[in-house]
């Protein structure tokens, strides 16, 4: 028989879902794919190494909403309602598609976060404010877990210990040398490109690309 | 001199300092899945805000786009640390910009729209830290940047989002390389959610005996909770360290001894040099001046040589592409013109 959510190597894995007042479940799947869900298979001692900790997430909707059911998964599959990118291409690559993904997929990213982070509430710095200004209890963090140390009272010092007063570092004589030959060349892009908006008589580019020629040859000098 | 041959505290172990904060941008996708045009229309919201920025000393910036930027320049700032080697593989659209004293450098439509990084010289997290929150403060109040309250800075990889902190240092680990230390530690620094990588970065190999240490922790813990903890825990690798080395010599002294000038003897006058063997020979000359005992080169000039015998660098320096046997006989030259006058390159 093949995995029921792979479909493609033999099944190998036997696994029984009994929930309270339910009939118990059975899924067939094989050691590979077992494994990705966070089943544990006492027999293989192989560690896996695993560096996406989102691509293991054995969570709840998948084992016990039908496992590797195309129409399930068709028909229900998470998706972010911004960027269209599905919960099953994040578990494949790791990379969310934009930011509004963090609130489509809130509910599934929660649980790996209090395995991996510590907890899923951000407590550092806010936005657009500078730090040292707002002492924030741990107590905050609900996902805290209580006895652990605390530095709350200790601030981010304008100056440590042993450190000496900024001194300006010098100029780098081969980055300033690098970015006039980039200059130069960006400059000859868009000239190029400025006479082909001419030639087009695409006059509203020509007059845009002019204005950028002039501000860098001004930085230029 | 350069923030990264600058020899700062702490010195004999950590050469340099690192903090890196990812920014966002509200109304983009993330940069894996922008299109070519939104990247160049994000890049230049990103670099207005960045030459808006009020800037003190040698820290005014310079603007490099990775379509334009031939390779061997890219694979320059790669060594040199300034961008990451997924940002040399260029692009439309991605760019850095650098400040002039290169100890900042931040990279646009990498991974995420914007990280701020600022390097420093020794163990000196705290100033690196206030550097780079006082840029991201400046571009989160110029810029539509991504945040939310439950889940903080957001970022296109969920292990960096609500900080979007990490802070870094690399050290030079002889002894504990040596004495065959480098596993356990590694095991133990990454169940306590801190990482060890290799010279360059994600995905490479230690060299010289130099790693990398940093964060991994970025939600549920408060920037200066995550600076104050991996404080102490390069402290301890640095104690322990510091131990082992002392240890090492008191063990056999003639032996470090003679190692230590058998490598010098090898730059002095090797011929062919392969950067592997350099950084391995560096890392011995500088175990020498960490004992004490070996004076005639110093940190700086072990820094410089370091920073340049690269591939990159080995081959900028003679200004031509060159096979890996041409490279390999250059990069002993260089390494000769450096030892014998440190102010040259």
């Amino acid at each position: 028989m093949k995995c029921q959510r792979c479909k493609e190597r033999e099944a190998n894995v036997h696994i029984v879902q009994q929930e309270a007042g339910k009939k118990p479940q059975t899924f067939m799947l094989c050691d590979v794919c077992a494994r990705e869900m966070g089943i544990s298979i006492p027999t293989i001692a192989v560690p896996v190494k695993i560096n996406n900790p989102f691509a293991v997430m054995g969570n709840a909707f998948q084992t016990t909403l039908g496992i590797g059911s195309d129409d399930y998964q068709k028909k229900h599959a998470l998706r972010c309602a911004r960027c269209n990118l599905t919960f099953d291409e994040f578990r494949k690559t790791g990379f969310l598609g934009c930011p509004y993904c963090y609130e489509s997929f809130g509910t599934q990213l929660d649980p790996v976060f209090c395995r991996t982070q510590m907890g899923k509430k951000h407590i550092g710095r806010k936005k657009g404010e500078k730090s040292g200004h707002i002492v924030r209890k741990q107590s905050d963090n609900p996902d805290h877990q209580a006895g652990e140390e605390t530095f709350d009272k200790v601030m981010i010092p304008t100056k440590s210990v042993g450190e000496e007063e900024v001194t300006a570092h010098p100029i780098q004589p081969e980055l300033m040398e690098m970015d006039r030959k980039h200059k130069a060349m960006l400059i000859s892009k868009k000239t190029a490109e400025l006479n082909e908006a001419v030639e087009r008589e695409d006059y509203l580019s020509a007059a845009r690309l002019r204005d950028e020629i002039s501000v860098l040859k001004a930085r230029e000098e | 001199m350069s923030w990264y041959t600058q020899c700062g505290k702490d010195g004999d172990v950590i050469l340099s300092s690192r903090v890196r904060l990812a920014r966002d941008l509200e109304g983009y996708a993330f940069p894996h899945g922008m299109t070519n045009d939104k990247k160049m229309e994000a890049r230049d919201r990103i670099v207005d805000a960045i030459t808006a920025m009020p800037s003190v000393r040698s820290e005014k910036f310079v603007t490099l786009n990775m379509d334009l930027l031939p390779e061997p320049d890219r694979f320059a700032l790669v060594e040199k640390h300034l961008i990451s080697e997924d940002l040399s593989k260029g692009g439309p659209g991605l760019g850095v910009c650098i400040s002039k004293d290169e100890s900042v450098s931040i990279m646009i439509n990498e991974e995420d729209h914007i990280r701020i990084q600022v390097m420093d010289c020794g163990f000196s997290l705290d100033r690196a830290y206030r550097k780079a929150e006082e840029i991201a403060v400046f571009l989160e109040n110029h810029l539509p940047v991504a945040f939310s309250d439950q889940y903080g800075f957001l970022t296109a990889c969920p292990t960096n989002t609500g900080t979007g902190m990490r802070a870094s240092v690399m050290v030079h680990l002889p002894a504990l390389t040596m004495l065959g230390r480098m596993q356990p530690m590694i095991d133990g620094l990454s169940q306590a959610g801190f990482t060890v990588r290799g010279y360059l970065g994600e995905h490479s190999m230690s060299t010289g005996n130099l790693y990398q240490l940093s964060n991994r922790i970025t939600l549920g813990i408060t920037e200066k909770n995550v600076l104050l903890s991996f404080k102490r825990m390069v402290e301890e690798v640095l104690d322990l360290e510091r131990k082992l080395r002392k240890e090492l010599f008191d063990s056999n002294p003639d032996k470090i001894r003679d190692m230590v000038y058998r490598s010098y003897g090898e730059l002095l006058y090797a011929r062919m040099m392969t950067d592997t063997e350099a950084m391995k020979r560096i890392s011995d000359l500088r175990l020498g001046i960490a004992l004490g005992f070996f004076s005639e080169q110093n940190e700086e000039t072990l820094s410089r040589l370091a920073a340049f015998i690269g591939p990159a660098g080995v081959q900028k320096d003679k200004g031509e592409v060159l096979s890996v046997r041409l490279q390999e006989i250059h990069r002993a030259e260089m390494i000769r013109r450096i030892l014998s006058d440190p102010s040259s390159r």
